[in-house]
Formats: structure tokens, C-alpha cells, sequence
């Protein structure tokens, strides 16, 4: 077995990999999102509760994230099925943190701006979605696409729940050929290509709708 | 600015999206972890599942008249999968323990797992007796069960010091050592030993049994473990014997 | 009848009388300045007539309607303001075209086309056309102003608040958004300005209305306000704004 077959071999786990990436990049977005919305409204209670759930969730290793959900619920009868089971998880860690970094570019607004939409007559939906998000998302890039590599090298874990991504292939090819350093080093291979690709898709996101006057990188 | 909205509307749904192509749950279907880094146990190749526990428990589905679905998983996630009854059965060389016992069922052991010593065939290396060992180096990776058995029971017996055995990161190593001919023998369990077989010319020196027996795992309180067991006792020792050793020579 | 009209305004933040019963009156296509010290309460109040700060008591009346009413639609209120800011607070992340079109088109609900053609027209007018395309980040402090008013106007407002327009500005470039509002002051524009400009408020005001430390202690036309006022404290505070000149 050559080298090039082993790449073979491990790509075809890259489709889940990427797959459980995007989805754990979208639930963390929703959460994320949601709690970077809940925290400007000024209710203590809610404050307080979100500062708890932000300060659990950025403690908690993904690993046992993973097992209280898949392992530990059932025995309350909550049944998750596996993909979401890891969706869940990677959204609840990674919107903890995305949560933060939304909050930093919201924070970055400028206050005068905001007062001129309300001067206008703008509603406060309409002031989220029109001043407040476009320049928050703009800001909040490099923050982003950090988090995002983040839940790419969390994928892995997905096997520990039975997704047969890259690491699946990677070890049940590994018992049978006793290669393990070629195998691993192919795997390396394959997560940086992963990696780059991810890395190229937002560089060319955010060219596409940079403006000027706006701290994008 | 409507194109962002959009693709972080998007990207958003994409969770609910994936998790609605989730396949539907059928209670008579046997749902199956295993983890296919075991071989001659359980493995994979060319995308398919292989192994003597998997020809046991097909055996046992025959005989029944169920199917099953297998879903693989890393270790820890298989064992915890049977816990929290995400499987019904899992199998792939599971050593019946005392601490797992806790929290799982197992079957009645299919097979005794050896504890080998083994050598280069080259050098043509028997232990025939357990206190010649002392003339010869051994080695095994850090952490496996080999150095509570050797402080236990070879060092009461005068038979071998913990202490001078070689620990090595990975087998890999090991092997690699004992191809350079720095080690003379490596201790690894009769599965392992099988795999390596196929690689290297490499021979048993000596065999310990009755130290790891294998079962398959089920949840706690499982019926299907009780059908499992019959089924066993059905096949007899005779029967599975051809199986086991199919696999293992 | 008066476009607005302030009976008694009383502005207390923290305990502290910010605005302490001030009266005054705009009537439609009138422009009045509001000068005075800093501190002297004439930001809180331009702040207070479309609510962006809630007065502690008194009365507000827009259009016959008194606006401090509980269950006032404060956005319906705001959108027949207009409002220019001291420090532009353009949409950073808007072309100067978008920064007008937002409101038309989110606000007024007019479809894109007609919200451009509306933009094109009103930066015509401020001689701004040409950089309709650009962000924020590349005009001029005198360019970012011109759109800001654009940006107001366009929305056809009853009356357009001006809150020190040229005070982050340098003198030229000052003089040119005075130009700017000048022009709109020919034009009849209902107009309220806040400043301590005298050379702004001169070129663009009916009349001055004129506070000190919470209250309007004079009103009238630039020349005798400057200068043949009684009250001393009118002369001198003229006499500092002009020195710094």
C-alpha cells in the first residue's frame, strides 16, 4: 500500500469531518449569536445566568461535554442521537466562545451610530440588523475564523460517538497495517488541507465584503 | 449586506438540516458497537467488518432470526455506548474485568486470550521453564496490565523484577527493537501477537493463560444477554473452538 | 401655530437640573439657533424634543401633539426629525448612497430605485453626487457632514436638529457646511441648531435663542443679540466664542 493509498483510504472520513465542522460552525454561530443578543438586553438575572453559562461551557473539556450528552443522558432518558449529540456539543463550547468575540465587535460599534439610527426613527430590530450586525460580523473575523479551526480539530472526538470521520479510518486502518506513523502523518496531511481550505474560503469572504474604515484583519 | 444575513441564516440551519437525515430507530434491529481497531477480533478492510467476533455473533443472529446495524466507535466511546444503552451489544476483544462488570453485563467468555513472550524466530528461543526467564530482557509499551502481573506474581516467585523490564511509547517500538535484536522478548496478548505474526517472523516463547478471557459486553440487566449465553451453550465449546482458532492461526 | 412648542422643560440626570424650565416656541419654515455656554443645558434639550433623552416634566408639543405623553410612537415621532450630529455618525459600513437610502427604504419602505433617485437629488443639491459611492472612511470632515444632512433631509423631515455641525470641523471645512445650511435656510427649511459658532448661527438663524445654566434668558435676531444686548452675560459669552476665532 503506497503512501497515495492511505490518502485515499482516510479522504473518504473527510466528508464527515467537514461535515460535523460546518454544523458545529452553525449551531455555535446560532448560540452564539443568541447569547451575544441576550446580553444587551440589561436584566441582571439574565446577565448573570449568561456570565455562568459562558464561564461553564469555555471550562468544560468537549470530551466530557460529549460523554454527559451521549452517555449520560440516556440514563435520564434523554436519547440524542449521535450527529446531533456532537452538533450540541461543539454549538453549546464553541457559541460560549464565539459569544464573547461577538460581544468585543458589538462592544466596537460606534455608540454614535447607533444614536443617529435611533434619531431616525429606526426600531431596535431594525438597528440590530441594519448597523449594529453588519459591522459586528466584519469585526468579528479573525476572532471567528479562529474559533472556527477550533471546532475542526474538535472533530476528531465525533469517532468517540460513532461518526466514522478521518480518525476512524485513520485507526481501524492503523490496527490492520501496523503503519501508524505513515497513517497519522497522512491524517496531519489531510486536516491541513481542510484547514487551508476553510481558511481561504473565509480570507475570500471577508475581501468580498470588506469596507473600508473597518478593522477586518 | 442581505447576502451576509442570508449565509449566517445559512450556515445557522445547517445543524437542523443534518440532523433531520437521521435514520429511523427499529427496535428488532440489534444495534451494534464495535470498535474495529481489534484484529483478528474485529477490523475493518475495504470497508467491511471482519473478524471472529463478528462470525460469532452473526452465527447467533442467524440462529435468532434478527439483523443488526454496526456503528463503530473508539474504545472508550464503544464501552460507553453499551453503558448508556446507545448499543445493544457491543464486541471487539473485550476483556471481562471486575470494574467493568460494574457497569455492564458480559456474556460467558468466548475465548481465553494468551499472554505471549515472543521472540525472533531466527534466534529460536523457548522458555521451558518460567525461571530461565531471568536470562533474557522483555519488553512492552508503558501502561499495560503486564507490570501488575509481573510485581504481583513473577517478582513474589523470585521469577522476574519489575524493574528490569524494557518500557517502550508503542509496540511499534518494541517491535522494532526486537527486529534490531536489542530486546529478546516482547510481551504482547494473543490477538496482537496473531497480527504481528503475519508481519514479522516472530514465535511464541512462552504462554501464560487464564489471565484475560474475552465476552461481549450488553448493557445492564439486558435479556439479550441471556439469548446471547444460550445461544453459546447451543453452539458448544467444540463448535466455537474451529471458529476461534480460524481466526487466530 | 407653532411647529413646536416647549412650555416649561425641566431635565433633572441624577438629581442634577440639567434644563430648568425652559420655554420656547418654532413655528414651520423658521430657523432658530440655540447658543450658550457649555453646560448650559442647550444639547440635553435639542435631546429632549425628539426624545432621545426623556424630560423629567413639562411639556412638548409637535404638531398640536404633546409628545411626553406616556404611550407616545416615539419612532414616528423621530422619523419627522431629522437630526445632524456634531461628529457626522455616518453608517461606517454604508456608502454615502446607502447611509441615505437605509432610512428611505427600511423606514419609509420606498423601493430601492425611487430611494436612489431621492439620494441623487438630495446630494445634488449639497454637491456630494460625485461621491456617492465612497465609505465614510474616505471623505472629508466637511464631505461626512454634507452627507449627514443629506442623510436627514431625505427623509423629508418637518424639521431638521442640528447639533454643533461644525464644531469637529476646521474653519474651511466649516465653512463649507455653513454654506451647505445657509443654502437650506434660503430654501425655508424649519430648522432648530445648537452651536456656539456666532459666524454659523448668524448665516442660518431667524432668530437665537439664548441659555444659560438651564434656562433661555434671551431671544433675538443675531445683530442685536451680539451686539446691543442689556444682559452681560449674553455679551460675554458672544466676546469668548468670538476671541476663539
Amino acid at each position: 500500500m503506497t503512501f497515495g493509498n492511505i490518502l485515499i483510504i482516510l479522504a473518504k472520513g473527510a466528508g464527515y469531518t467537514i461535515l460535523v465542522t460546518l454544523a458545529g460552525i452553525g449551531a455555535g454561530l446560532a448560540v452564539g449569536l443568541l447569547i451575544a443578543v441576550l446580553q444587551t438586553t440589561k436584566v441582571k438575572a439574565v446577565q448573570l445566568l449568561l456570565a455562568a453559562y459562558t464561564f461553564v461551557f469555555r471550562s468544560i473539556p468537549l470530551l466530557v461535554l460529549l460523554f454527559i450528552v451521549f452517555f449520560g443522558l440516556p440514563g435520564m432518558g434523554i436519547r440524542i442521537p449521535p450527529f446531533l449529540s456532537m452538533v450540541l456539543c461543539l454549538g453549546l463550547v464553541s457559541g460560549a466562545y464565539l459569544a464573547e468575540i461577538f460581544r468585543g465587535a458589538m462592544a466596537a460599534v460606534s455608540r454614535d451610530e447607533i444614536t443617529a439610527a435611533e434619531a431616525m426613527g429606526m426600531k431596535r430590530v431594525q438597528i440590530f440588523f441594519y448597523i449594529i450586525w453588519p459591522q459586528m460580523f466584519r469585526m468579528a473575523v479573525p476572532g471567528m475564523v479562529n474559533e472556527f479551526t477550533s471546532v475542526l480539530k474538535y472533530t476528531p472526538f465525533a469517532y468517540t460517538v460513532g461518526i466514522p470521520e478521518i480518525m476512524k479510518e485513520a485507526m481501524s486502518l492503523a490496527a490492520l497495517t501496523l503503519r501508524g506513523l505513515e497513517i497519522y502523518l497522512a491524517v496531519g496531511i489531510i486536516y491541513y488541507l481542510i484547514y487551508k481550505a476553510f481558511v481561504l474560503l473565509f480570507e475570500t469572504l471577508e475581501k468580498r465584503f470588506r469596507i473600508p474604515g473597518l478593522a477586518g484583519e | 449586506m442581505k447576502k451576509i444575513a442570508l449565509l449566517v441564516c445559512l450556515v445557522c440551519l445547517l445543524p437542523l438540516l443534518f440532523s433531520g437525515c437521521g435514520k429511523k430507530e427499529d427496535a428488532s434491529v440489534i444495534k451494534v458497537a464495535v470498535c474495529p481497531t481489534s484484529p483478528p477480533n474485529l477490523y475493518e478492510e475495504n470497508g467491511k467488518y471482519l473478524g471472529m467476533d463478528l462470525e460469532i455473533f452473526e452465527g447467533f443472529c442467524k440462529a435468532r432470526n434478527r439483523r443488526y446495524q454496526i456503528t463503530s466507535y473508539d474504545w472508550q466511546g464503544m464501552l460507553g455506548a453499551v453503558i448508556g444503552k446507545q448499543a445493544d451489544v457491543a464486541f471487539s476483544a473485550i476483556s471481562i474485568t471486575d470494574k467493568r462488570k460494574e457497569v455492564m453485563d458480559f456474556s460467558k467468555p468466548y475465548m481465553d486470550n494468551t499472554w505471549n513472550l515472543v521472540s525472533l524466530k531466527s534466534r529460536n528461543l523457548a522458555v521451558k521453564d518460567l525461571s530461565e526467564l531471568k536470562k533474557y530482557s522483555i519488553g512492552y509499551p508503558r501502561g499495560m496490565a503486564y507490570s501488575d502481573f509481573i510485581k504481583n506474581k513473577l517478582e513474589p516467585q523470585g521469577v522476574y523484577k519489575l524493574s528490569d523490564v524494557k518500557m517502550y511509547p508503542t509496540y511499534n517500538e518494541v517491535l522494532a527493537d526486537l527486529k534490531n535484536g536489542n530486546l529478546d522478548l516482547a510481551f504482547l496478548d494473543g490477538s496482537v501477537a496473531s497480527v504481528y505474526k503475519k508481519k514479522m517472523d516472530i514465535q511464541d516463547s512462552y504462554v501464560f493463560t487464564g489471565f484475560d478471557m474475552f465476552g461481549f459486553a450488553f448493557p445492564k440487566g439486558s435479556p439479550l444477554r441471556d439469548d446471547f449465553d444460550r445461544y453459546l451453550a447451543e453452539l458448544g465449546p467444540d463448535k466455537l473452538k474451529v471458529i476461534v482458532d480460524k481466526w487466530l492461526k | 401655530m407653532a411647529l413646536i412648542d416647549v412650555q416649561d422643560l425641566i431635565k433633572r440626570f441624577d438629581g442634577k437640573e440639567v434644563l430648568k424650565g425652559v420655554t420656547m416656541s418654532l413655528s414651520e419654515g423658521q430657523s432658530k439657533v440655540v447658543m450658550g455656554a457649555s453646560g448650559c443645558g442647550k444639547s440635553t434639550l435639542l435631546k429632549c424634543l425628539n426624545l432621545l433623552v426623556s424630560p423629567t416634566s413639562g411639556r412638548i408639543i409637535f404638531k398640536g401633539e404633546d409628545i411626553t405623553r406616556p404611550d407616545m410612537d416615539i419612532h414616528r415621532l423621530r422619523q419627522d426629525i431629522g437630526f445632524v450630529f456634531q461628529h457626522f455618525a455616518l453608517y461606517t459600513h454604508l456608502t454615502v448612497e446607502e447611509n441615505i437610502t437605509l432610512g428611505l427604504r427600511k423606514i419609509k419602505k420606498m423601493k430601492t430605485a425611487a430611494a436612489r433617485e431621492k439620494a441623487a437629488f438630495e446630494l445634488e443639491r449639497v454637491g456630494m453626487i460625485e461621491h456617492r459611492n465612497k465609505y465614510p472612511a474616505h471623505l472629508s470632515g466637511g464631505q461626512k457632514q454634507r452627507a449627514a444632512i443629506v442623510r436627514a433631509l431625505a427623509m423629508d423631515p418637518a424639521v431638521l436638529f442640528l447639533d454643533e455641525p461644525t464644531s469637529a470641523l476646521d474653519p474651511q471645512m466649516s465653512r463649507e457646511v455653513v454654506t451647505v445650511i445657509n443654502k437650506l435656510y434660503l430654501d425655508n427649511i424649519t430648522m432648530l441648531c445648537v452651536t456656539h459658532d456666532p459666524f454659523l448661527a448668524k448665516y442660518i438663524s431667524d432668530s437665537i435663542v439664548f441659555m444659560h445654566e438651564g434656562v433661555v434668558v434671551a431671544e433675538d435676531v443675531a445683530e442685536r443679540l451680539f451686539y446691543e444686548h442689556e444682559d452681560p452675560r449674553v455679551r460675554q459669552f458672544y466676546l469668548s466664542v468670538i476671541d476663539h476665532r
